[in-house]
Parts: structure tokens; C-alpha cells; sequence
């Protein structure tokens, strides 16, 4: 019985094979843009031959994709038409008039006009009132004569429906997209009550316009990737990530195209997930340190955070995800003076092309990467395992244009660099721990990307977290990633309730309809419902205020109960805002539950290596860590044995990243190949 | 003393703004008013302890000279030295030197580390009532300063931890919605104490000494390179002349507006003389700290965007307004109109654009519309309601794009409430939100559009205060660009019946009424006879250009089914507009009424 599990990124296509759920094996081939389940395909054909296993052992395939996001960032999409309420054709221009830069004149429109330009908006004659009740009757009339326009004169390929007040009453919605299946079947439709059944019209259009955009090619996708399974003879069900790190049946995942966009991020921190739950940690924060941008997302009591908050190209995005933070701080990240010689770092990068100094493309600019060379963390024989050469020279002219500016030598200016980006990024998970009420100190750092564990000893110092974790493959870890998500579906309903003026029989009924609904779609996928579980929970807020807090329900309310739901929203404002408003009327927003079917989790069986911590050890180089060039040990990651320790200085190479380890710090290789670093000593 | 290492430094600097920020969300998220929760009308900001602005949280750029000049009057009152751990201040005192109109209220903490005073965070909200004649507190019709709310001088708020029960219990007794102002005071308190947490872990890690000589640091570099970036403009006198709409009591009035700006070396000042003589009415009035701050906030954008914001920028910059004129009122003058304030960056940006030919955008819109809805609903079980929303125009085309559709005017950057948002808490149905056609001034590139918003009342009565402004003049074009349409308002009764409103008027409402917005555009860029046709086809395939005015401004003729350019016609009419109208020998154009210059 085997797993597989297949990641499709940008360059490469990892795949991970689970052998009875115990013994895990991984590798990586190139990606295929055009075609891109050709890639998933070889590669699955690559790994079976590999580990000797056929198709007819697969239990389940999982997969992650970008496509979603790609048709996104490329502006790819489908030719898309919208429906709104008439007279607010308009919403998706004018989005909420605000802008993101407050002195720059130069700016471009700031809200997302290219899912639609104004001729392919239509307005339609209906209206709902605020409490729910039908004010103007939907015009079917209208309705068709706005289809037809939008496919026959304007070659509309996927319609948005978002009327006013629809996640109150969505009749009008559902009976508009009656009309469309039955008058031009196959165009994809996208409701926004279905979607984002919450107020705010701007924010939810956004949600069903990027859902119908990403929607024929998402439905395309997932038919050639069963198609291509199936060839392969594999019959099983497909899994597909979401962005709140949950899995979906392929035929879910299509049904909801919106929730892949930002899937790709998911996976890496599933992968975090992953390696935590080997070394036995719970609560990690995970960072992806790239080329350009610097990810990190929390995983606290083995879950990740989830927000409703997130943005897609800086575009609202309203649909639970994990809560991936990113900054523009990466390898490529260049560093610059401005015109009183303030020392900045980022968030211009300088990419793969011409990327830092050092890979001699062009780039004249000093980066992070050219100052790691500088301070000898990184080996300039063996970047990205070999295959490109670093000319370190180019590294040190470019950071002594900027030392000669400063007055400073080139390897404190070089440190320089490392310590503002730094600073940067342990802002920046300051901001999402201590912020959201979290203690850092109570985390364990994951550390991925080329950069990451570069970088992750110092981060870990200035938020004194103790242990840091070097994953053995990071390269495939979004695939392993998705061997640990769980099937998952969210079901929710707006609820406006004063909690003084509770209506315990509507509640439990609204209740009672979510898990009917659950029940239906987790059977639709043949999962019994006794193999679910189930996590309720509700938006609340004080009366008056405009953005809700998450709190934890029971599956039925009564008079006791609500007792505890109040203390327990008190608790989390506290935790959040640091305030409780004593004599302020709290109400209900919505209703989410989360019905979740535990997949099967790995046991991974360790791979422990043998060896003795001596025979890795590759030689010595000159490292700066602030205070003078000093002769560090260099080892070669690969032989590095199960149980050897480490006392820093030291730096580790491995094809893919360099681990420095820092004085005073040290670290030992557990029973999976991870580099468990002691950051704080001691 | 000792010169901080460039490193230290850079890091402060992401650590001052990234404080800034997080208070700036904690306050807009725990706040009760549509004002704040929804269109972000407050701002967030850390001052050293001399009182200059170190960072900001961006929200609207006009909030930054008023929170500045409150938190000076609170240093001006309690001096640093005396201030004491768990001290909170509150201030509006608009005509004292404080924020721009009452219901503005800062609240600021001094954050001591050890025994001394090595910072102040501070907050702005827009409260949404602060007492006086009508709801909301921003009626453009009264005639002193005393009729428009409760005025607070720099007030403890809480001494030394404990709160000052007599203050809370003057405002709780003085506004309509006690509650809701009252919860969002003790948001902003919130607020500035999450400041003063974050500071003080910043000196723990650094040092007390090391936090307050950045902070100086910071600011001398944004001074040197906003001299550096006016040193570069050349030496001369510019001079500009506008004109504001009314007062909101004599409604045939206009307001002279008129800049001289100086640029010496890296010395800029600009001086108001020449200005309309302080007004009766509410409307007519800017303070002096609102009229410096829409200064700063031109000369800002007319500077490298990524110098660090901080009040380094303005030490440069010198405003002059004689006292009796109508951007330096004196007691016991009414006061208050955000909108005028762009109105003054505009009046400053028209002179720049002569300093500076070539390089600035065309006029804005020129204003920020303001609304406050209130009166009895009887589904409501508190009975009164008080709600706001802002509505918005085009921005003007720039040297080298299309001036942007819809979008807050740049001295403010305020969302407007969701219709959604807006008929859950407030008895008003939203007909219509959209962009209005051909409100763009003509050009090569095209100034952005405004927008059209229909509200109807549909239960009870109520007042609304309507506050707005550019419905008499035209923000202007350049080098042949056309001037956009101006803003227009007016109510449409049940009956039928439909009166104008003249930008700045407050009016009962009863059910069944509507009001009707239409915001301005921004003006127009460069000749329009040059605009690109398939640009010009573009505008009226998604309507915001007609085919009228495509062929008598653009002179570009668009053919039906199919839509498309007609290239041989269009280029003969081209060429005969621009015969028929001569060489392009004007910069600015006004409109109808004040013409070409």
C-alpha cells in the first residue's frame, strides 16, 4: 500500500512516495508549464520504478498545484463576465477608494479591473433588503439578456453572480444561475452567497470574480490530471491542497476553484507541519527564506493559523487560508543607500537574473547572498550543490561601494546587511506572535528555503526561541507536506444574533443545517460521517464594531453553554486587543463549521545514518560572525551521522541550503536527519 | 555625541514604523463608528520627546501636521520632565492649535523608560459625534467655534494609571452616543498603550539613549534629503489663485485662495497672503495647524516618495497664513472642513506645477465628500442613529498615464462604507454606486473619473450633513488637458421635487427622499487631438467617455456594430479641430469660468 503525493512549483516537480505509511521516499523532476500534469505523470512513473511498486498498490494521490495562482499572476484567466445588482456594475473598480502608497502620484489602479472591464459587468434588476426580505424581484428577463451578451457579443468564458444581501436571502443568485446552466450549459458560474456568505460587497465580489476567473482553467486541470492518472491505471481518489492547508477531492477542489489560489505557500507550511510533528514539536513557526520573499506562518497544537484575511496580489481575498505572512526579504534581496547614506535592505530584489553580484550575470547591486559570501557563510564552489560557480570578488566590490559610503569595512558592512534584514524579519514574526497574543518563546523554528537556515540562528537569538529544526529535504518538503493534511470542508452561514437576545431554537437549527450540508459533501467524497470530525465555530464581535473575532461553539447551544461562549470571546479579545469592554453588548456574525476527515498519518520509520561527525567534515574556511574573520569547520550535510553534535561556529552545506550554525549555539542530528539547532546555548 | 552606526539605525527605523502600523490596525479593528472602523478615518503615530513626528501608520496624510500639532500643545501644557508613568492626555482644541475640527480627538501617553521620557505615541480618530448643534458634530452652518461640539484643552485623560472619571464623565454627558465614543476613547487609549509596550521592549533591546538619539538621527536624514530634493528645484516665486465654494452660510460666497510659494535654495516657504478674510460659517474656516499640514502634505508629493515620513521632511518647509484670514481663523470663528484642505494642497501644487513644469499631474478632484446620516429609526431599539460615509472623485492625468477612477483624494486615504455596511446600521438603501461618465477632464491622457452614489431614506426622518466641495469651479487641466467636471448634489424629494445643494448644507429628510452625489473628475493631460484612438475606444466601450465627446473633444469617430475607430474620418476631423483651435499657448485650463492661463 503506498501513497503519493506530487507538488508542482516553478522550476521542479517534487513527489513523494508513503510505503505502508511508514517508509518515505522523495525526488524531484523538472516541471512541464505547458503540460503540466506530463510532469506529474513522469514523475510518478519515475519514483514507482524506483521504489518498485505499481499503480494498483496507490491508495491515495495527493497533489498540490500553483495553476490557480499562476493564471492569477499572469493575468490568464478566463474571459470573465460579472452580474451585480443594478446600478453597482461598478464595485469592482472603485473597490473601497483606498490606496496602499500615501505620497506617490504615480500610482496604477489599485483594484482587480483586469478580471473584468466595464462592458463586461452587467447590472440586473433585483434587489434584497437589508433584513433578508425580496424588495425588487429578480428580472429573469434581464438576466438572460445579460448572459447572452456577455457570451455571444463579449466571449464570456465564466460568470460571477454577486447580488446585494444574496448571503442573506440567495434566491435571486441561485435562480440566476439556474438560467445560466439551462440556457448555456457549461459556462462555469460562481455564487457569491455559495462563496463568502458575509457582508461587505466589494470584498465578497472579489472572492467569486477570482473564483469564476480561475474556474474553466481549474476544471480543465483537474480533468487532465484524473485523465492522466487513469492512463497511468490509477483509479483512486484525488486529493488536492487548499489554501487553508486541507485537502479536497479533486471533484471538490473543482467546485471551489478560489480556495487553490494560494495553495503553493499551504503546502510549504504542511511541510513544516511535517517535520515538527517527526521531531515532536507542536507549536512551530515556519520560515521560507527564497530568492526574493520571506514566508512565515505559525503551526500552534499541530495546526496551522488560519486567516480570512488574506490577499492574492495585494487584491482582498476573503477565503480561510493559512496564514502566510510575506515580506520582500530573500537571497536576492539588494541593499541600497538612500540619499542621506541610510543603509536600507529590500524589498527590491535582485532575482535569478541578473540576481547578486556574485553569480557574475550582470547584477552589480549587493545582496544578502553576495554578503553571506562575504562573511564566508556560503561556499562559492558549492551554491545550489555545484552548479553554479559565486565570484566572490564581485561580491566584495559590490558591498565596498557601499562599506566606502558608510566608512566601514567590507565585512561589518557586509554584517551590516545581514543584521537589517535580520531585524526585518524578526519583526516581522514578532508581529504575528507577540501581536496575536503568542509567545515566540514558546515555538520551534522550522527552517526552509535556500536561505532560511542561513539566516535562522539569529532570528532565533533576538526572539529567544530556543530550538531551531533544519529539515533534511527541504526541497520536497511541500510534498511530504500534503501526506500529513486532512480532508477538509467548511460550511458557514451569517447569523446576526445579540447574544442577550439569543434565539437558542434558530441556532441549533442553522447548526443542524451545516452539518447536513457537511454530511452530504463529506459523503459525496464516500467518507461515513462517523469518520468526521467536527470543529464549530462562530464570528463574534462587540455591537457596533465591524471585524469578528473566531470563537470555538459546541455542537448545541443552550443556556449554559452560551455562559462559556462569552467567556471564551472575552478571552480571545484579550489575547488579541489586550482589552475586555465590560457592559457592551456582544453579538453573532456567522456560523463556520469545519468538518474534517483524519487521514491516515505517516509513522515514519527513521533512516537513521551511520557515520562519525569527523568523516563529514569537509574543512574549514574563514567565517565572520562580528568580531574578526574566525577559522570555522565546514561539514557536508549527507554524512553527517544520526546523534552527532555540533558546537558552532560551523556551517553545514547540502545542495540545496547552508546551515550556519553561530557561536555559542550548537546542534545534533536526530533519528530523521534533521538538524536540531540549540540557538540560545546553554 | 556619539554617532549612531548606520545599522542600528535602519533597524529603528523599520522598528519605529512597524509600531506605528500595528496601533493603526488595533485601533481601526476594536473601534465601534462607521468612521473608523470602516473608512479608516484615524491615524496612528510615535514622537520623540520634543514632540516631532518619527513615524506613521499609513492612513490619511493631513492626520500627521494635526496629530503633531496636538501633541505639542500636550508638551506645551505638561512638559515632558513632569509627565509620570501611566499618564494619558487628551486633546482637541482646534482654534488653540490642535486638530482640525472637534470630533478629531488624540489621545497620547508618554512612554518612560527608567525615569525618563524617551518617546510619545499618539492617536487621531475621528469620533463620530462630539456634541454641539446637530449629530455628528460637523454641521457647516454654525457661526462659533462653541456651537460645534465639546472643545477639550490638553486634558489628563488618566494620571499616573488611574482614570479621570471627571472627563469621561463631562464627554459621556455632552455627545448623543455616549457609548459608542466613549468605547472608541478607550480604543485610542488601547492603542497608545500597545505603542508605549512595543517602545519599551525596543529599549530593552537597544537602550534607552540609543532609541532617542535614532529617533533625532532619523529625522535630521529625512530633513537632508527633502532639502536635497528642493535645492534640486529651481530658486522663484510662484504664485497661484483658486477659489473655495461657500461657507455653508452665505451660499452665493466665493473663497479666495491664494499661494506664494518661495523656493530658496533648500528653504521652501509659502505664504497665504492675498487669502479671503475669515468666514462666518463652519465650512469657511480651516484652522491654522490643518491649513500647515495640507502644506506639508503638497510638498510632500512633490518629493521622493521613499523618503522616510517622518517630520524631518517639513522642517524645510515654512507656512505663513495672516491671522483674521480664513486658513488662520481666530476665536470665535467656526471651523472644520476637511475638504478645504485639499482645496489648500491644490491652491500650493497649482503654483509647484509652475515651478516644476512638466513633472506634477493635473488637478484632483479636489475634495473629499463628506456625509453624516442621522435621526430617529423605528426598527432600531435604540431609536437614533448616527452613520457617515465619504464619497469620492478622479484623480488628475499625469505627465505620462491616465489620472486614476475613483479613488480617495490623496490628502486623505478613506474607504467608503459598503452598501452592505451601511443599510445594516443605518435606515438608508444604497441605489446606485457607480462611475460617472465623462467626468474626466479631456487630454492626452485622460483625468480619472468621478463617481455617482444615490442613498434613499427609507423609514422615519433624519438630517444629513453634506459637506463638500469643487461644485462651483472646475480642477484644472494642463498643456491642453480639459478641466473635469465639477462635483454637483442635489435631493430628489418623494414628491418629485429636486433642490441643488450647495456643497456645504445640512437638510432634513423624510421618507422616501433621495440624494443625489455626483463627485468631479480629475483634470486632463496634454492635448486630447492626441490621444491615442484605441485608448479613446476603450473609454467608450466601458462608458466613461461618450461617443459625443469621443468626436467633439477626442475627435475621434467611433462607428457602430461593431464598435470600432473610423481612422480616415477621425484623422480629417483631427486635423480640423486642431486648425480650428490653434496652437496649445496656455498651461492651465479652468473651464467655463475662470478660463486659460
Amino acid at each position: 500500500m503506498i501513497d503519493i503525493a506530487t507538488d508542482i512549483g516553478g522550476t521542479f516537480t517534487d513527489i513523494a512516495l508513503l510505503e505502508d505509511g511508514k517508509r518515505l521516499y522523495g525526488l524531484k523532476v523538472p516541471s512541464t508549464p505547458r503540460k503540466p500534469v506530463l510532469g506529474v505523470k513522469q514523475g510518478m512513473e519515475k519514483i514507482l520504478q524506483n521504489t518498485g511498486h505499481t499503480c494498483d498498490e496507490v491508495r491515495g494521490v495527493l497533489h498540490g498545484s500553483t495553476v490557480a495562482t499562476n493564471a492569477i499572476i499572469e493575468q490568464k484567466g478566463a474571459r470573465l463576465g460579472i452580474l451585480m445588482t443594478k446600478g453597482f456594475e461598478d464595485v469592482l473598480e472603485i473597490g473601497r477608494q483606498q490606496r496602499a502608497a500615501l505620497y506617490d502620484l504615480s500610482i496604477d489602479v489599485q483594484t482587480p479591473v483586469f478580471l473584468a472591464p466595464r462592458r463586461r459587468r452587467m447590472g440586473i434588476t433585483e434587489r434584497i433588503a437589508a433584513s433578508g426580505e425580496v424588495v425588487t424581484k429578480l428580472d429573469e428577463h434581464d438576466v438572460r439578456r445579460a448572459v447572452a451578451a456577455l457570451i455571444e457579443e463579449h466571449g464570456a468564458e465564466a460568470i460571477a453572480v454577486c447580488y446585494l444581501f444574496s448571503f442573506l436571502n440567495p434566491v435571486h443568485e441561485i435562480r440566476t444561475r439556474e438560467i445560466i446552466e439551462s440556457e448555456f450549459p457549461g459556462t462555469g458560474v460562481s455564487l457569491s452567497s455559495k462563496l463568502s456568505p458575509i457582508f461587505r460587497e466589494y470584498e465578497r465580489l472579489c472572492v467569486t470574480a477570482f473564483d469564476a476567473y480561475v474556474r474553466p482553467i481549474v476544471g480543465g486541470y483537474v480533468e487532465q490530471l484524473e485523465h492522466g492518472l487513469a492512463e497511468l491505471g490509477i483509479k483512486r481518489h484525488t486529493y488536492i491542497i487548499q489554501s487553508s492547508g486541507g485537502l479536497a477531492t479533486a471533484r471538490a477542489a473543482a467546485e471551489k476553484p478560489v480556495n487553490m489560489i494560494l495553495s503553493g505557500p499551504a503546502g510549504g507550511v504542511m511541510g513544516g507541519k511535517f517535520v515538527a510533528n517527526l521531531a515532536n514539536f507542536k507549536n512551530v513557526i515556519t520560515i521560507d527564506m527564497g530568492g526574493t520573499s520571506f514566508d512565515v506562518a505559525l503551526v500552534r497544537e499541530g495546526k496551522p493559523i488560519i486567516s480570512r484575511e488574506g490577499r492574492v496580489c495585494n487584491y482582498p481575498l476573503r477565503v480561510p487560508m493559512v496564514d502566510v505572512n510575506t515580506i520582500g526579504a530573500g537571497g536576492g534581496s539588494i541593499a541600497w543607500l538612500d540619499a542621506a547614506n541610510g543603509l536600507h535592505v529590500g524589498p527590491q530584489s535582485a532575482g535569478s537574473e541578473p540576481g547578486p553580484a556574485c553569480y557574475g550575470l550582470g547584477g552589480e547591486e549587493a545582496t544578502d547572498t553576495d554578503a553571506s559570501v562575504v562573511l564566508g557563510y556560503l561556499n562559492p564552489d558549492y551554491f545550489a550543490g555545484g552548479e553554479l560557480r559565486l565570484e566572490k570578488a564581485a561580491s566584495v566590490k559590490a558591498i565596498e561601494r557601499i562599506a566606502e559610503r558608510l566608512g566601514m569595512d567590507v565585512p561589518s558592512t557586509a554584517f551590516g546587511i545581514h543584521r537589517v534584514l535580520n531585524s526585518k524579519m524578526a519583526d516581522e514574526i514578532r508581529l504575528i506572535t507577540i501581536r496575536r497574543g503568542y509567545d515566540p518563546r514558546e515555538f520551534a523554528i522550522v527552517a526552509m528555503g535556500g536561505a532560511g537556515p542561513v539566516h535562522a540562528g539569529v532570528l532565533a537569538q533576538s526572539l529567544e526561541i530556543p530550538t531551531i529544526i533544519v529539515p533534511e529535504l527541504p526541497g520536497v518538503l511541500s510534498a511530504f507536506g500534503l501526506l500529513v493534511a486532512n480532508l477538509e470542508c467548511e460550511q458557514s452561514t451569517t447569523f446576526p444574533m445579540k447574544l442577550h437576545e439569543f434565539d437558542f431554537v434558530k441556532a441549533n437549527e442553522l447548526l443542524v443545517e451545516l452539518d447536513r450540508l457537511g454530511k452530504e459533501e463529506m459523503e459525496r467524497d464516500g467518507i461515513p460521517f462517523n469518520q468526521v470530525s467536527i470543529l464549530r465555530l462562530a464570528d463574534m464581535r462587540y455591537v457596533g464594531q465591524s471585524f469578528e473575532l473566531e470563537v470555538p461553539i459546541p455542537e448545541r447551544i443552550d443556556s449554559k453553554s452560551i455562559v462559556q461562549i462569552e467567556q471564551n470571546f472575552a478571552e480571545v479579545n484579550n489575547r488579541i486587543y489586550g482589552q475586555v469592554k465590560t457592559g457592551v453588548p456582544i453579538e453573532f456574525v456567522n456560523f463556520r463549521s469545519l468538518y474534517i476527515h483524519a487521514m491516515p498519518q505517516p509513522d515514519v520509520l527513521s533512516t537513521a545514518r551511520a557515520g562519525s561527525i569527523e568523516e563529514a567534515l569537509k574543512g574549514r574556511r574563514e567565517a565572520y560572525f562580528g568580531n574578526g574573520y574566525i577559522s570555522t569547520p565546514i561539514y557536508d550535510r549527507t554524512k553527517l551521522p544520526v546523534g552527532g553534535k555540533i558546537e558552532g561556529p560551523a556551517i553545514i552545506e547540502q545542495a540545496d541550503t547552508t546551515t550556519v550554525i553561530y557561536p555559542k549555539q550548537s546542534c545534533h542530528i536526530d533519528d530523521f536527519n534533521n538538524i536540531i539547532i540549540n540557538a540560545l546555548g546553554g | 555625541m556619539n554617532r549612531i552606526d548606520p545599522i542600528t539605525l535602519e533597524v529603528l527605523r523599520n522598528r519605529f514604523d512597524i509600531i506605528a502600523q500595528e496601533e493603526y490596525v488595533a485601533l481601526k479593528k476594536s473601534a465601534f463608528s462607521l468612521t473608523i472602523k470602516e473608512a479608516g478615518d484615524c491615524s496612528a503615530a510615535v514622537f520623540t520627546r520634543n514632540g516631532e513626528l518619527i513615524s506613521q501608520a499609513a492612513s490619511l496624510s493631513l492626520h500627521f501636521g494635526l496629530i503633531s500639532s496636538a501633541v505639542k500643545l500636550i508638551i506645551d501644557a505638561y512638559p515632558t520632565r513632569q509627565m509620570e508613568e501611566g499618564d494619558l492626555f487628551i486633546v482637541n482644541d482646534p482654534l488653540g492649535g490642535g486638530t482640525m475640527h472637534p470630533p478629531d480627538i488624540v489621545v497620547a501617553t508618554p512612554i518612560l523608560y527608567g525615569e525618563e521620557v524617551v518617546a510619545l505615541g499618539a492617536v487621531l480618530a475621528h469620533q463620530i459625534e462630539f456634541g454641539g448643534k446637530s449629530a455628528g458634530s460637523m454641521s457647516p452652518d454654525v457661526t462659533e467655534v462653541f456651537g460645534q461640539g465639546m472643545l477639550l484643552p490638553p486634558l489628563y485623560l488618566f494620571r499616573k494609571g488611574k482614570r479621570n472619571e471627571d472627563v469621561v464623565n463631562i464627554i459621556r454627558k455632552n455627545v448623543r452616543v455616549p457609548d459608542q465614543v466613549i468605547g472608541d476613547i478607550m480604543g485610542e487609549v488601547n492603542a497608545v498603550n500597545a505603542t508605549k509596550m512595543s517602545v519599551l521592549r525596543t529599549c530593552d533591546e537597544f537602550g534607552g539613549k540609543v532609541v532617542v538619539e535614532a529617533a533625532e538621527e532619523l529625522l535630521n536624514r529625512a530633513e537632508a534629503m527633502s532639502r536635497a530634493n528642493i535645492a534640486a528645484m529651481p530658486d522663484g516665486i510662484y504664485e497661484f489663485i483658486d477659489y473655495a465654494d461657500n461657507d455653508g452660510v452665505d451660499f452665493s460666497k466665493r473663497l479666495k485662495l491664494q499661494a506664494k510659494v518661495t523656493i530658496s535654495g533648500s528653504d521652501l516657504s509659502v505664504d497665504f497672503t492675498g487669502t479671503g478674510p475669515q468666514n462666518k460659517g463652519a465650512a469657511g474656516n480651516l484652522v491654522f495647524s490643518a491649513t500647515r499640514s495640507a502644506v506639508y502634505h503638497a510638498v510632500r508629493v512633490c518629493l521622493d516618495p521613499s523618503i522616510p515620513n517622518n517630520a524631518g521632511c517639513w522642517r524645510p518647509v515654512k507656512v505663513y497664513a495672516p491671522e483674521g484670514t480664513f486658513l488662520n481663523p481666530v476665536l470665535p470663528a467656526a471651523i472644520g472642513p476637511m475638504n478645504v484642505s485639499q482645496r489648500v494642497a491644490d491652491v500650493v501644487l497649482g503654483a509647484m506645477v509652475k515651478a516644476l513644469p512638466g513633472k506634477l499631474p493635473a488637478a484632483m478632484n479636489g475634495n473629499i465628500g463628506a456625509l453624516t446620516f442621522s435621526g430617529v429609526d423605528p426598527l432600531l431599539p435604540q431609536g437614533t442613529y448616527v452613520a457617515g460615509d465619504f464619497w469620492v472623485g478622479g484623480w488628475g492625468a499625469r505627465p505620462n498615464k491616465d489620472g486614476i477612477d475613483v479613488l480617495d483624494i490623496a490628502i486623505g486615504n478613506c474607504a467608503n462604507v459598503p452598501a452592505e455596511s451601511q443599510e445594516l446600521e443605518a435606515p438608508y438603501r444604497v441605489l446606485q454606486f457607480s462611475v460617472r461618465p465623462n467626468s474626466g477632464g479631456v487630454g492626452q491622457y485622460r483625468g480619472g473619473c468621478g463617481m455617482i452614489k444615490i442613498f434613499e431614506l427609507l423609514r422615519g426622518s433624519g438630517e444629513i450633513c453634506h459637506r463638500s466641495e469643487r461644485h462651483t469651479t472646475q480642477p484644472w487641466g494642463l498643456y491642453g488637458g480639459g478641466p473635469a467636471k465639477s462635483w454637483y448634489s442635489e435631493i430628489v424629494r418623494k414628491s418629485g421635487e429636486k433642490e441643488i445643494i450647495p456643497a456645504k448644507l445640512i437638510f432634513p429628510m423624510n421618507e422616501g427622499d433621495q440624494l443625489h452625489l455626483y463627485s468631479g473628475g480629475g483634470g486632463g493631460y496634454g492635448d486630447p487631438l492626441q490621444r491615442d484612438e484605441e485608448a479613446v475606444l476603450e473609454d467608450v466601450l466601458d462608458g466613461k467617455v461618450s461617443v459625443e465627446s469621443a468626436r467633439a473633444d477626442y475627435g475621434v469617430v467611433i462607428d457602430s456594430g461593431p464598435t470600432t475607430v473610423n481612422h480616415e474620418t477621425t484623422r480629417k476631423l483631427r486635423e480640423e479641430l486642431a486648425r480650428k483651435r490653434g496652437a496649445i499657448n496656455w498651461t492651465f485650463d479652468r473651464g467655463e469660468e475662470l478660463g486659460k492661463e
